[in-house]
């Protein structure tokens, strides 16, 4: 991603890490300050902005209420056992002005892939929050995200802004009414709804095929602009990328770092250190003696990573872009 | 002298419009914010915030992008990539030596894509295209240090871009905004002081380089992204002010990074100035 280097700088650099001298002196676990701002977006249910160093990302969180058409029925699970999301993420041009214009739309799609499996870990979206109406309606995230400029290490500042970005996101509180029908009226309330509160709402015809009563559709609860935070908010993983320049590894790097290290391996860890997903970028071989080591490294800081993010954003103090993270001191 | 957009400078009666500037209602007016400036009844406004635009005789460090049929393109931060022909570089056997076909065929012996080197810029072409020049000793391939980019109007033109800092740190303060910081090397040990060693200028290799002279280069590469950051011209004074400074406080390199630490070093250090 970052600018070619030369033979003598790239020595320089690696020479550098493997003595733990880093170009701006710190050491190799340690992260620059993070910043973090949320609600950047008025228009967004949910939105996050966080900078580390030249690294600037923007992530959007919007809800959408979609129908969750073709229901068969006693496929309910299937159907409402995933939640719905789109996402994207964006590059732009002017963050990264060294790359051919043609390979940006392939570092885009790459980060898509990252943050579409991000939003697919299991338990990661709460899918009873997210549904509506039983069997018909469900909220939809759209996750855009903005890559503004570009200061190495990507990946962890776009999950850290995904993360607060759905810390930020409010969920409208809804109320579900059915179309009360003469002959199913004394059912209306009865068990297997779903726990939905169920209100009548005038009669009509069309709802007479139905076998049980079941809510039709849904309105907007009303003096509620707020909504409801997301459930689980504090336990969502955060990224951690680890760079392996054999034999050492270290966080964080710098553009030119980047250019310098062969292999970087990129982890989803829990607040609670599970470790729920791993990808590897880059050719070289890594032993597996090795990557355990690693991984228990990384999932020391990835725990202490998020509860660095998890205090920054319990605290109010936080919605001014300009305080300061410092995720290890 | 500055100006913002929309700001009236002049009447276009007797001046020219520039760069920077166009005439309305009969007067010149800025469309930039910069400083104004006037030769004859020329008058254009250079912005604060640009990519550099090069002068003969200045002083570049730049980044071999591609390499071309007997010359190299390079990137100087300006708005096109500059040039560098292989008949202006010094060729081993000496600077008198023809420029032979072989040498056309080994070009990525002397630089290859992403070689940062420091050259001199010539009298330009009619298009706008920079032509640089390393035929001096002085000049030439870049080794033992670390790059770091800031706006090129934080970079005035001086006698000498060659600085040593006290600390035992070589500075090249690029024109272009590129600066090359990198360990002292002594005077006499320099490369090509006793005939022309190609072997030692078109070098890829480091010296060994101690912690020590590690920590300083990083020092000052962050001091040097402070003041950048706090918009401070750069000279070699005000970063051994600031290096005493911060050696005075005991702060390690790391301890720079703080935004705060910052905003004190800029403050005591521009007081003493």
């Amino acid at each position: 991603m970052a600018a070619p280097l030369s033979k003598a700088e790239s020595s320089y650099l690696s020479t550098g890490l493997l003595l733990s001298e880093r170009a701006d002196g710190r050491s190799l676990l340690d992260y620059r300050p993070i910043t973090l701002a949320t609600g950047v977006v008025p228009s967004a249910n949910g939105s996050a902005r966080a900078r580390v160093g030249d690294t600037d990302v923007l992530v959007a969180v919007k809800l959408d209420a979609v129908r969750l058409d073709d229901v068969v029925d006693g496929d309910d699970e299937r159907q409402e056992g995933k939640a719905q999301f789109v996402c994207s993420v964006e590059c732009s041009p002017s963050a990264l002005p060294h790359l051919p214009t043609d390979t940006l739309p392939d570092l885009s799609s790459d980060l898509t892939t990252l943050l579409s499996y991000y939003l697919s870990l299991p338990s990661l979206l709460p899918l009873r929050q997210l549904l509506i109406v039983p069997r018909r309606r469900a909220w939809q995230l759209s996750v855009d995200a903005l890559l503004l400029s570009y200061g190495g290490n990507v990946t962890d500042v776009l999950f850290a802004a995904v993360r607060a970005a759905l810390w930020d996101l409010r969920v409208p509180k809804t109320r579900n009414f059915v179309y009360d029908t003469p002959d199913a009226a004394d059912s209306a309330l009865g068990p297997g709804l779903g726990g939905f509160r169920i209100e009548r709402a005038g009669v009509l015809d069309h709802a007479r095929g139905l076998r049980r009563p079941e809510a039709a559709d849904f309105e907007l609860e009303d003096g509620s602009d707020e909504g409801v935070p997301l459930e689980g908010r504090e336990l969502l993983p955060v990224c951690i990328t680890l760079n392996l320049l054999t034999p050492i590894f270290y966080l964080d790097a710098l553009p030119a770092e980047e250019a310098c290290t062969p292999c970087r391996v990129i982890l989803f860890v829990r607040p609670s250190g599970a470790l729920c997903g791993l990808h590897r970028v880059g050719d070289s071989e890594i032993m597996p003696a090795e990557l355990k080591q690693v991984l228990h490294e990384a999932v020391k800081h990835g725990q202490e990573l998020a509860k660095a993010l998890n205090d920054r954003l319990r605290d109010p103090k936080i919605a001014s872009l300009g305080s300061n993270l410092g995720a290890f001191s | 002298m500055l100006t913002s957009p929309g700001e009236v400078i002049t009447s276009a009666m007797e001046f020219m419009r520039g760069h920077g500037t166009f005439v309305e209602d009969g007067s010149v007016v800025a469309s930039l914010s910069g400083t104004i400036e006037r030769v004859n009844k020329l008058v254009s406004v250079r912005a604060l915030q640009t990519r550099y635009h090069g002068e003969v005789g200045d002083l570049v460090v730049g980044r071999i992008t591609e390499v071309q049929a007997a010359r190299w393109k390079v990137d100087v931060n300006s708005h096109q990539d500059a040039i560098l022909r292989l008949s202006s570089v010094n060729l081993p056997g000496g600077v008198q030596r023809r420029k032979l076909e072989s040498d056309e065929l080994e070009m990525r012996k002397f630089f290859e894509e992403g070689d940062l080197l420091v050259a001199e810029v010539q009298p330009m072409h009619g298009d706008g295209v920079l032509s640089l020049h390393t035929r001096s000793l002085k000049y030439g391939k870049l080794r033992n240090g670390q790059l770091i980019s800031v706006s090129p109007v934080l970079i005035r033109r001086r006698s000498t871009h060659f600085c040593t800092l006290p600390c035992g740190v070589d500075l090249i303060l690029g024109m272009n905004g590129y600066i090359w910081i990198a360990k002292h090397v002594a005077e006499n040990e320099r490369e090509g002081e006793e005939g022309f060693d190609a072997e030692a200028v078109y070098s890829n290799k480091n010296d060994d380089i101690d912690l020590e002279t590690r920590a300083a280069i990083s020092r000052v590469s962050n001091l040097i992204s402070i003041f950048a950051r706090h918009s401070v011209p750069l000279t070699d004074t005000i970063l051994a002010k600031a290096y005493d400074w911060a050696v005075q406080q005991e702060l390690s390199p790391k301890d720079l990074l703080r935004t705060e630490t910052g905003d004190n070093m800029v403050e005591m250090v521009t007081a003493l100035a």
